[in-house]
């Protein structure tokens, strides 16, 4: 049973090659088939032409049936049925592949290889007999090629063995060692293993055993492990057969040491799969951790984005405050300036009320005390002069009194200002009116020569003070009787000019250019003692609020022009 | 031409005398009364062009009130106050009644008569017009306000010979002499009326009662006082047609 066990191998062994050296001469045939009949790969014949190309055997071997129902010229039925049987026989499916084989017509390019095919089935279900006959047919039949020729030999040496005829088995064997190639050690072996599988088989052990000692030699040195394991094998077998049980132990060793590796091959390519596996589930595992980072790097990122807006906010927040806070300061700066010029006018007033009222209120007081001593002598005429005089000093001081309490009313912004448009001509009417009775007491002549229709846009009541701060000028600094021209006309289209020039005593070009110089002035930087007057620093303090200009023009002993710019409607 | 009708509510005779004098002087005629319900009987008995009230009336702030009861009455006159009060919270109370000025005592005669020339012509919406200058007048449906020295005189709409368009202003030709008026034709029509006065050229008004002969050929009116206007194609048909009495 061993021996049969161990032939059988080989046999296996070698028909792998025959399959190959048949399949390359029908390859060349087949593609040019396909390149001869098919344009593209749409129908089923020229799919399972090129499926069986690439030994993909069971779609070809389906679609070349399809194929088959389909009308198909003969010699394109001969091509499937080739493609059937051939992937029929790789598919185990013997008997189906022969029954096809068979129908394939003598005149077929490939006829040859339909008998190769049909030795090829029987051999490989033991009926050797038929095998031998269409290898037979085929020998005949072809003379030329070596390799196919070689094969054959071999195959029918193989079934004369398996038929126990050794004598004709040893001649094929001889037949098909011509063909080999001295150099070829992988024929060498077999051919060896095969020869000596003959003689074995016929107990001729001393022809047998100096064979299977070559082959194993031969293999010892050759690459394939296959070919050691099996030459290993049979030297097992036969020394144990010579009962050398240690030879025969050591062959044993040798053999299980090739069948491990052997094995350790195909493990290690399962290995190498299940490492590729583990290999990707790494890869994967690896994108899965990548994207954990990514998440994990998103929510940083995140956690940044809104650390970052947190810190911004409160930036702006303090940087709110900050202003707020600069705002305030800005604001105490600016409060605290003005509490100074309050406090300054507040000086300035005091000094007014001490000196300049003080003085007045005690001449009024002598005057009563003259005229009570008038009264008591009865002097009527030293009365009627107490008297007169006695009116002009209160007169006097009830103007200081009320320029007073405008200025301090501008100075505390009580005033109640309000710009508007007015006639021009009735306020400085209503103005002159009040004066009336005063210059015709003194001897002096008011006249008056007003633009009719010009509208300004003043605050009445501040004009009205300006106005009765100059005329009370021009009537206090006029020596003796005197003319006083109040005239109006236009400056230009967006001013009026407002003149009063009286016929007084006039100023020096000192005291002009001070009166000129007043408009800069502030109250914190006034000098009392140099006599600048209340009355004119507020005149120009109204005019600059009402946005128009006050001017003197004034030559000694001739008199001064007072001008006053206010804006037109 | 007639003079302004004044109520003057006033409590003190003293005050009252003067102001009465001033105004009497200047062409007002002044009704007085002491208080507030005595001036409410005169302003439903006669017509007044304007009032001038005090606020203190025996010690209460009758005039503040009065001037809300009038506003609540929609009596449309115009009316100013003039007081001695100067708080600041009498003001601003006074203010919400919409006078046309507030005048503090003592007051500046010019400036309470000039106060009454900007009353009239504010009512009547036509600002800066006799305030401005004497040849200026306000116009109304019935009256014709005109400045006459420093009062201020109306003159009955029936006495406007014709109305001639001057630029921007408008000429009125009365018996009395001539007025500007700042409002348009189309304005003045619409408010006197189209009854009494009719449109005869693109720039002329005409009084129809003033008329004394019509040349149609000539296109050419004669009104009062040998007043010539001129007549236009287009005013002559419509006014043919309005008054048939004259074809």
């Amino acid at each position: 049973m061993s021996y049969r066990y161990y032939s059988f191998l080989t046999i296996y062994c070698l028909f792998t090659f025959n399959i190959v050296f048949c399949q390359k001469s029908e390859i060349d045939y087949l593609q040019n088939c396909y390149s001869a009949f098919c344009n593209q790969d749409n129908d089923d014949f020229c799919k399972s032409i090129s499926f069986f190309l690439s030994k993909k055997h069971d779609s070809s071997y389906v679609l070349a049936s399809k194929a088959l129902n389909n009308k198909v010229s003969l010699e394109e039925k001969n091509i499937l049925y080739y493609i059937i049987g051939a992937s029929a026989i790789n598919k185990g499916m013997y008997l189906k592949g022969e029954k096809v084989l068979k129908a394939i017509t003598d005149d077929f390019y490939l006829k040859e290889f339909k008998e190769l095919k049909l030795g090829q089935i029987h051999l490989l279900l033991r009926n050797y007999k038929t095998a031998i006959k269409y290898y037979s047919k085929w020998n005949y039949n072809n003379t030329e090629d070596s390799i196919l020729k070689r094969n054959v030999f071999h195959n029918i040496g193989l079934c004369y063995l398996h038929l126990k005829d050794y004598k004709k088995s040893e001649s094929f064997f001889e037949k098909e060692f011509i063909f080999i190639k001295k150099k070829d050690t992988l024929e060498l072996i077999s051919y060896k293993t095969d020869l000596a599988n003959v003689y074995y088989n016929q107990y001729l052990d001393d022809d047998a055993i100096p064979l299977f000692k070559e082959a194993y030699d031969l293999a010892k040195r050759y690459s394939s492990i296959e070919l050691k394991h099996n030459t290993s094998k049979n030297m097992a077998i036969v020394e144990r057969n010579r009962k050398r049980y240690k030879e025969s132990v050591a062959y044993f060793d040798e053999y299980v040491k090739w069948k491990d590796s052997i094995w350790n091959r195909d493990k290690i390519w399962e290995l190498t799969e299940k490492d590729k596996k583990i290999a990707v589930a790494q890869k994967q595992q690896e994108v899965l951790l990548k994207e954990e980072e990514l998440k994990r790097e998103k929510v940083v990122r995140n956690g940044l984005l809104a650390g970052t807006s947190g810190l911004l906010v409160f930036i702006a927040g303090l940087g709110f405050f900050y202003k707020k806070l600069k705002d305030k300061n800005k604001l105490i700066n600016q409060q605290k300036e003005a509490l100074s010029v309050a406090n300054a006018t507040k000086n300035y007033l005091f000094s007014v009320v001490s000196h300049d009222l003080r003085s007045p209120i005690n001449s009024i007081k002598r005057q009563h005390e003259q005229l009570a001593k008038h009264v008591a002598n009865k002097d009527m005429n030293a009365v009627k002069e107490v008297t007169n005089s006695a009116i002009a000093v209160t007169e006097s001081t009830s103007h200081l009194l009320n320029n007073v309490l405008h200025w301090s009313l501008e100075q505390s912004n009580q005033l109640i200002f309000e710009r508007s448009s007015y006639a021009l001509a009735p306020l400085l009417d209503q103005v002159l009116f009040d004066y009336e009775d005063i210059a015709e007491s003194r001897n002096i002549s008011i006249s008056q020569d007003f633009k009719e229709g010009l509208l300004v846009n003043v605050d009445k009541e501040s004009l009205k003070i300006v106005l009765r701060n100059l005329i009370d000028n021009a009537i206090k600094y006029m020596n003796g009787a005197g003319s006083i021209d109040v005239t109006s006309s236009k400056e230009s289209e967006i001013q009026a000019r407002i003149e009063i020039q009286d016929s007084g005593i006039g100023m020096t070009a000192e005291q002009l250019a001070k009166v000129n110089s007043l408009k800069d002035l502030s109250i914190d930087k006034i000098d009392r003692s140099k006599g600048v007057g209340l009355g004119l620093l507020l005149c120009q303090t109204l005019v600059k609020k009402n946005q128009g200009a006050l001017f003197f023009e004034s030559e000694e002993g001739k008199g001064t022009k007072a001008v006053i710019l206010v804006s037109l409607v | 031409m007639n003079n302004l009708r004044l109520l003057l509510l006033e409590d003190l005779d003293e005050e009252a005398t003067a102001l009465i004098n001033l105004l009497e002087k200047n062409s007002y005629e002044v009704i007085r009364v002491i208080n507030a319900v005595a001036a409410e009987q005169e302003l439903k008995n006669k017509f007044f062009d304007i009032i001038i009230l005090d606020i203190m009336i025996d010690g209460k702030p009758e005039g503040i009130a009065l001037a809300h009861r009038l506003q609540r009455q929609q009596i449309n006159i115009p009316f100013l106050f003039l007081t001695s009060m100067q708080s600041k919270a009498i003001f601003d109370e006074a203010k919400l009644t919409n006078p046309f000025t507030y005048l503090l005592k003592p007051y500046n005669k010019l400036e309470l008569l000039y106060a009454l020339e900007l009353a009239v012509e504010k009512f009547h919406k036509q600002d800066n017009s006799i305030s401005l200058s004497s040849k200026n007048a306000v116009i109304t449906p019935s009256y014709l306000f005109i400045k006459k020295k420093r009062s201020v005189m109306k003159v009955d709409i029936a006495s406007i010979i014709y109305v001639e368009v001057k630029e921007k202003y408008c000429k009125l030709v009365c018996d009395a002499g001539d007025y500007l008026i700042k409002l348009s034709l189309v304005k003045i029509k619409d408010l006197i009326g189209s009854d009494e006065f009719a449109q005869t050229h693109r720039n002329y008004l005409v009084n129809v009662k003033k008329i004394k002969e019509i040349y149609f050929e000539d296109n050419l009116l004669i009104l009062e006082n040998d007043h010539q206007v001129q007549f236009s194609e287009r005013f002559k048909n419509q006014f043919i047609k309005n008054n048939p009495v004259y074809r």
